[in-house]
């Protein structure tokens, strides 16, 4: 698993929401000011700094972020800064991104623009 | 006409290479690796395509594998896409894989069909 | 693997509303408003949890408002719960707020009979004269999700 993702995102504090693999959550998340770590299942809308979607996580819905980065499923809107699709990463939809980067083995289905205005 | 050869990559032998100040409207079909380096308003169909950072090309892409550093604005149509750190790519993708760099100017939309993972 | 791998956790800061299914073990350090079924729920002392809670264990050092049907409840010394609280062992610690109506589950393991309001009705409802009762009225049996 891209265990270099975790690195990057430090040491996983007491702050960062994480959502377990059996888990299936259904509306709004906002992280605040720490990462979030999708694991289980989510339907909804997330906003957060960052947004990690693990090898079995998937996110349906709207996601709002800084960083991303898709190790999983992920269908619906995506509007970040920095995404990172990893080789298992399946997006489909509609995602806003101005620097991307694309592993080898990753699925991308929809349009990919950039984010015009900061604004967020 | 210097030899403006400071981004220029050199195509290895057997490989077909179009230099950087040449301008070309109309279709380019190579069956040989074909390293791009020049401007195309039109079609390139080939098999092994690199298209260099100095490279512009407005149309299509056709090719089985095909590496971007520089400026595509079409459609392209191939089995794997490499875009990279300097690459600018706005218009249609269709592959089978693609990996994009970071850095990688990309407004594009992507359909892809699953045949790489499988 | 990380520390968090066998458990969910909502952040400190971190905000939540809509519908938890299937949770086991989950910690909630930061706002939720949801309905939620879990074998083990910690609302840690900034948690905020405003929802129906079924679980096994619960542990609140936070705030809780709502309706609660648990096992085994301990609240902590920086708890605090409104609402109802169903429970068949309870502990308290000293400095925790329940402004709540707490009942005994008489019935078995089950928390069937609690399901329904009837239980309560039987009871003699000391008169909800302070402001933390919002939580009785306002939470509809959201549950069997």
């Amino acid at each position: 698993m891209s265990a270099k993702s975790y690195e990057q995102m430090a040491s996983f504090h007491e702050d960062t929401t994480y959502i377990l693999g059996d888990l299936i959550m259904e509306g709004a998340l906002d992280g605040g000011d720490h990462p979030i770590v999708v694991d289980g299942q989510f339907n909804g809308d997330i906003t957060a700094t960052d947004v990690i979607i693990r090898e079995q996580g998937k996110v349906t819905g709207t996601v709002k972020a800084k960083t991303a980065v898709i190790n999983g499923h992920f269908n619906g809107n995506l509007i970040c800064e920095s995404l990172n699709v990893t080789a298992t990463g399946i997006v489909e939809g509609e995602v806003q991104a101005n620097a991307l980067s694309i592993d080898l083995g990753a699925e991308v289905i929809g349009s990919i623009s950039r984010v015009n205005a900061k604004s967020k | 006409m210097f030899g403006k050869n400071s981004v220029s990559p050199v195509a290895p032998p057997n490989h077909s290479q179009i230099n950087e100040d040449v301008r070309i409207r109309g279709t380019i079909t190579v069956s040989e690796p074909l390293v791009m380096a020049g401007q195309l308003d039109g079609e390139i169909n080939a098999d092994t395509l690199h298209i260099a950072s100095t490279a512009i090309i407005t149309g299509e892409v056709a090719a089985k594998s095909v590496t971007i550093d520089g400026r595509v604005l079409g459609s392209i149509v191939a089995d794997k896409v490499f875009l990279s750190a300097t690459a600018h790519f706005e218009g249609q993708l269709h592959c089978k894989g693609v990996a994009i760099g970071k850095g990688a100017y990309v407004d594009a939309k992507f359909t892809q069909e699953p045949a790489i993972n499988g | 693997m990380d520390k968090h791998g066998n458990k969910t956790v909502i952040g400190a800061g971190a905000t939540f509303t809509g519908k938890i299914t299937n949770a086991r073990v989950i910690e909630v350090h930061g706002k939720v408003n949801a309905d939620l079924t879990a074998e083990k729920v910690t609302i840690g002392e900034a948690g905020h949890f405003d929802g129906a809670i079924r679980a096994d264990l619960v542990v609140v050092s936070g705030h809780y408002e709502g309706k609660m049907q648990a096992g085994s409840v301990w609240a902590t010394a920086t708890a605090s719960i409104s609402g109802k609280l169903h429970y068949e062992t309870l502990q308290m610690d000293r400095g925790a707020a329940l402004n709540c109506h707490i009942v005994y589950n008489w019935a078995a393991k089950n928390a069937v009979a609690a399901q329904t309001d009837k239980d309560d009705m039987d009871l003699p409802l000391p008169k909800p004269s302070d402001k933390a009762k919002n939580g009785v009225e306002s939470t509809s049996p959201k549950e069997g999700a």
